[in-house]
């Protein structure tokens, strides 16, 4: 493998990671709104980041599964007479003091990530 | 690929006792149907999707994986060596009765009862556990068998597990999940399987 495959590999990895680590957060952040389903859950997030933010189908489920595990979400079914069946994601209270939560973590780390880099671009 | 073969890949993985496991497959089949009727392609949505190991993991990663004391184990073998031994009595005894010679042999019923009971557990144990992650014994005592990832154990590792029965080590082997971080045997660990607290509950 060439230096600049391993760097794009390495780019992509941190990419993986920080969305991993962020994507309960994204979830949360997007139901604080009123109810979803999946496949509206994606596209409100290419929406609101004008693409920048995707998350796959496969990315997507198993983390609303364990936001469903941990009651954090709560479900319905609607099955309309025609079309197809959807579930509906609602947060629930604990969910909203989760999403406080991490919305707080959030920005203390992005904050003190941007003074890091800043000290580090003014020390140059 | 179909839309049931993927979903039955992805199920295939999980251990029956995967809590929602129906709803999974269930929003799976809508996700996949939603972006049908908006004219997405099959293979499109698929590749959306996953592998299905990969998306299997991504389940099972939600689920925690509990070690089981051991005396909870000791337990449940218990409790399945009863109905191996209601099976296998009778059978050994018609056949020792069958045995030309003055009056009943008592030492080769109990030699016979011994043995095929032993095999019959391990025989039992190794279907159950792979057919359905657990035995009637750990069904009672809320446990089952999974790989260490937490998908559903193979064949193979299904056999791998029974063998120091058929070795005759498994006092050895299971002195082994008295001193392991997990409470593995050997043969377990050797097979990347654990036994956990099957987290059954469903939402």
């Amino acid at each position: 493998m060439t230096p600049s495959a391993d760097s794009t590999d390495d780019r992509r990895s941190i990419e993986r990671e920080l969305k991993r680590g962020s994507l309960e957060l994204i979830v949360l952040h997007l139901l604080a709104g009123g109810e979803a389903y999946g496949y509206e859950i994606v596209s409100k997030l290419t929406a609101e980041t004008n693409g920048a933010l995707e998350v796959t189908d496969g990315t997507l489920y198993p983390v609303l599964y364990r936001l469903e595990r941990a009651q954090l979400v709560t479900v319905r079914w609607e099955t309309p007479e025609r079309g197809v069946p959807r579930k509906y994601y609602q947060l629930t209270d604990a969910g909203r003091t989760e999403l406080a939560r991490l919305t707080h973590e959030w920005t203390t780390f992005a904050n003190a990530m941007t003074t890091l880099l800043r000290t580090e671009r003014e020390g140059r | 690929m179909t839309v049931d073969q993927y979903i039955h890949a992805v199920l295939d993985l999980m251990p029956q006792a995967t809590p929602n496991r129906d709803q999974i497959a269930r929003e799976l089949r809508a996700n996949i149907d939603e972006r049908l009727a908006r004219g997405e392609q099959l293979l499109d949505i698929l590749a959306q999707l996953g592998k299905p190991a990969r998306l299997a993991d991504e389940y099972l990663a939600a689920i925690p994986m509990v070690a089981v004391p051991t005396s909870e184990r000791f337990l449940a073998k218990l409790i399945d060596f009863g109905p191996v031994l209601l099976i296998v009595m009778p059978l050994v005894y018609l056949g020792v009765a069958k045995i030309p010679g003055p009056g009943f042999n008592w030492i080769v019923f109990c030699a016979f009862t011994f043995a095929c009971s032993g095999v019959g557990l391990c025989l039992y144990t190794g279907f159950s556990e792979f057919s359905t992650s657990r035995t009637l014994g750990k069904w009672m005592r809320g446990l089952h068998v999974v790989q260490e990832s937490g998908r559903r154990i193979t064949f193979a590792q299904s056999l791998v597990r029974q063998l120091p029965f058929l070795m005759s080590i498994y006092f050895i082997d299971a002195f082994f999940a008295l001193f392991t971080d997990r409470h593995q045997r050997a043969f377990e660990m050797l097979s990347k399987t654990r036994v956990v607290v099957a987290s059954t509950q469903e939402i």
